[in-house]
């Protein structure tokens, strides 16, 4: 669930800020032709076209590849085009130039945000300066500076709590799983305590056999669905304080505290043989290879552990897959 | 692509706030790498006194430009404005990042009244300002309270600009501040939308980065059959700082924030540590008898005093220990340390005290 709704913040966001302005926009445009300022009718005219565009755009990249520079560039014409009405109207421009400050946050990324920002408050502040007196071109400056601040830090923690919400999720979503970010703090911890227990330690690495044939043959989606029974039966076979991981694209890691090398043996064995008995949903026939590696006096770190249950993993798929191997030193 | 900038900003943020907190006597225990994590609050707090510092530079400046262009009322609006944010930036509550005190009121009500006033009387600079207010409201306030706050001040500058302005700028002003609020409402709703994603994935407390209580029972069992399985002790240490409360709640955040971070730092990787109330934690550390757990408790209590303890108050904390016995649950171990705990407490502070049965009595 977590996993939809951050993918799908961002263009849902962009749609809404892009209509709310072109609304606005086209509101102003009215007005202002009821008024007769047709400079400025002209300019609201274009920016509802720009935002209008903007809102058509997010929503056709949620299916097609679109540059993200083009929201870029749609702002900076925007900006631009309100800039050019300061010599004429310069209160009307300047409260227009407001809204803007808080859609860049919005639709652009922080850095690139920031910037645009502090290139309009500077080319604005010129500007006004020249057509008005300096106070006036001074008290722009800091109240647009003390918005766009505190935009700032709005769009800051945003995506801050962006990144930990990815560094704090410790499932797959797929397949239920752990995932490995899990997998290495895990591991870290297990390693210290059997280092100071004394006690073994291993990890198993598991991987369905010709699985690029598979997928290639049915799809990815059966790929996805083929992992998420896979871990199911993993789930089921795996001992209380045994966990099972998997890197979201082909790999499951099963950590397993107290087990010595003849345990893990018999354990990958165990689960070889259940995959190649198990009923699986939309296919008829499937074996695995595991690799396996143990905690000994030389490998104390959680890269190497890994790399030599890969290791082994790739021994079993060398000498023809569906059997277990066990990294030797 | 901002991982590293982002980290970098942080733990500078961190430095800062170590630095703040442990005074220019202590500066030398500052070494370069603070690698614990911040929390939320913590972050968004320094950032907010640092938005109010900056912003106070500029209310500053703006109200001086204006003293020597000869815009009286308007310097004085703004250095008014300045002296107030300047006031409020020194000191924040670590806990309740909501509960400001007198001086956010104050700046939200100064900002507001300025701003409408200033619209009567048509004062250029000072209405500008009004599109920061829903913003602020936002920043200062739990969300009920700053939706009512921002739909009546929205209001009242609807009203008074329809009022007061001359027909060709009433709209461009109200279309504008209107739409500036619809963009402020998409902001507070991402965050809330962030929020209430990432509420159930935090397991530690903000204050002291300690895991909540909520999972206690359930990873205690596990620990405990765990340790039958693989025929290891576990230790479980109960600790309380002895000393009352300081009435000030900002010091008391900051003693338990430091506190948080110094079980951090001491505890072995595979240890936890909880927290139960507000200054008694639970420790598990598995793989420890009693005779060790009692080590490691006695060293914990030298360290945390010497690291609490500021020149003007002496803080030292209590430790009672229990280990695992045959068809003891989780439930019994907790009462047990906790009882050591208070036993300890009561006869003598600044103290570790292993469970005997006969604590009865």
């Amino acid at each position: 669930m977590n996993q939809t709704s951050s993918t799908h913040l961002k263009p849902h966001t962009r749609i809404l800020v892009y209509g709310l302005t072109a609304m606005a926009a086209l509101l102003l445009a009215y007005e202002n032709y009821l008024y007769g300022l047709y400079e400025l009718v002209y300019t609201a005219l274009i920016v509802f076209v720009l935002c209008a565009a903007g809102s058509g755009l997010s929503w056709v990249q949620k299916r097609v590849n679109v540059r993200e520079a083009v929201h870029g560039l749609i702002l900076v014409a925007t900006a631009l085009l309100i800039v050019s009405d300061i010599p004429a109207h310069v209160r009307e421009a300047k409260f227009s130039l407001y809204p803007l400050c808080l859609l860049s946050f919005l639709i652009l990324p922080l850095r690139q945000a920031a910037r645009f920002n502090t290139g309009l408050l500077v080319l604005a502040s010129l500007v006004i300066w020249n057509y008005d007196n300096t106070f006036t071109a001074i008290a722009f400056a800091a109240s647009y500076a003390m918005l766009g601040g505190i935009a700032m830090l709005y769009a800051w923690l945003h995506h801050h709590r962006s990144r930990s919400l990815v560094e704090l999720s410790i499932h797959d979503a797929g397949t239920g799983a752990y995932n490995m970010r899990h997998f290495e703090r895990t591991l870290d911890k297990e390693i210290h305590r059997a280092d100071d227990s004394s006690l073994p330690l291993s990890i198993i690495a598991l991987e369905v056999d010709y699985l690029d044939q598979f997928i290639a043959l049915n799809g990815q989606h059966s790929g996805k669905a083929l992992a998420a029974q896979l871990s199911e039966m993993l789930k089921g076979m795996i001992r209380a304080g045994d966990s099972h991981y998997y890197d979201g694209t082909r790999r499951f890691y099963l950590l397993l505290p107290n087990t010595p090398e003849e345990g893990v043996l018999v354990i990958a064995e165990r689960i070889r043989r259940q995959a190649g008995e198990h009923g699986w949903q939309g296919i008829e026939h499937l074996t695995v290879s595991l690799g396996c590696s143990s905690l000994t006096s030389d490998t104390k770190d959680v890269q190497s552990l890994i790399s030599e249950a890969q290791t082994a993993l790739s021994e079993a798929q060398k000498n023809g897959h569906n059997r277990v191997s066990h990294f030797l030193h | 692509m901002y991982l590293p900038r982002f980290s970098r900003l942080a733990n500078n943020l961190a430095k800062e706030q170590a630095r703040a907190r442990l005074g220019p006597h202590r500066q030398d225990q500052i070494q370069a790498p603070w690698n614990f994590t911040m929390s939320q609050t913590e972050i968004s707090l320094l950032l907010q006194s640092r938005v109010y510092v900056w912003s106070s530079l500029l209310a500053g400046f703006v109200g001086i430009t204006g003293l020597l262009f000869g815009h009286t009322p308007i310097a004085l609006t703004a250095l008014a404005f300045a002296l107030l944010l300047g006031l409020s930036s020194t000191r924040h509550r670590l806990a309740e990042p909501h509960e400001h005190g007198p001086l956010a009121h104050l700046i939200v009500i100064f900002l507001c009244a300025a701003t409408l006033i200033s619209m009567i009387g048509l004062n250029p600079l000072v209405e500008a300002w009004s599109f920061v207010v829903p913003l602020l409201l936002f920043l200062f306030y739990p969300l009920p309270r700053a939706i009512r706050l921002a739909a009546l001040y929205s209001l009242a500058f609807v009203v008074l600009g329809w009022l007061f302005f001359d027909a060709l700028e009433r709209m461009q002003v109200i279309i504008n501040f209107v739409l500036c609020g619809a963009l402020t409402g998409v902001f507070v709703y991402l965050r809330e939308a962030r929020e209430q994603a990432l509420k159930p994935l935090t397991r530690t407390d903000d204050l002291t980065l300690a895991l909540t209580p909520e999972h206690l029972y359930a990873d205690l069992e596990k620990e405990i059959q765990r340790s039958e399985r693989e025929g290891t002790g576990l230790a479980v240490l109960a600790l309380g700082i002895d000393n009352e409360n300081p009435a000030d709640q900002v010091l008391r955040d900051q003693r338990l924030n430091l506190l948080g971070q110094c079980l951090n730092q001491q505890l072995r990787a595979f240890d936890s540590y909880y927290r139960l109330k507000t200054d008694e934690f639970l420790l598990l550390m598995p793989n420890t008898g009693a005779k060790q757990g009692l080590k490691a408790a006695e060293k914990l209590r030298v360290n945390l005093r010497k690291q609490l303890s500021t020149n003007e108050h002496k803080v030292s904390v209590s430790i009672g220990i229990t280990t695992v016995n045959v068809g003891e649950d989780a439930a019994a171990l907790v009462a047990n340390a906790l009882q050591a705990l208070h036993s300890s407490q009561t006869e003598k502070s600044n103290h570790c005290q292993l469970w005997t049965s006969n604590d009865n009595e």
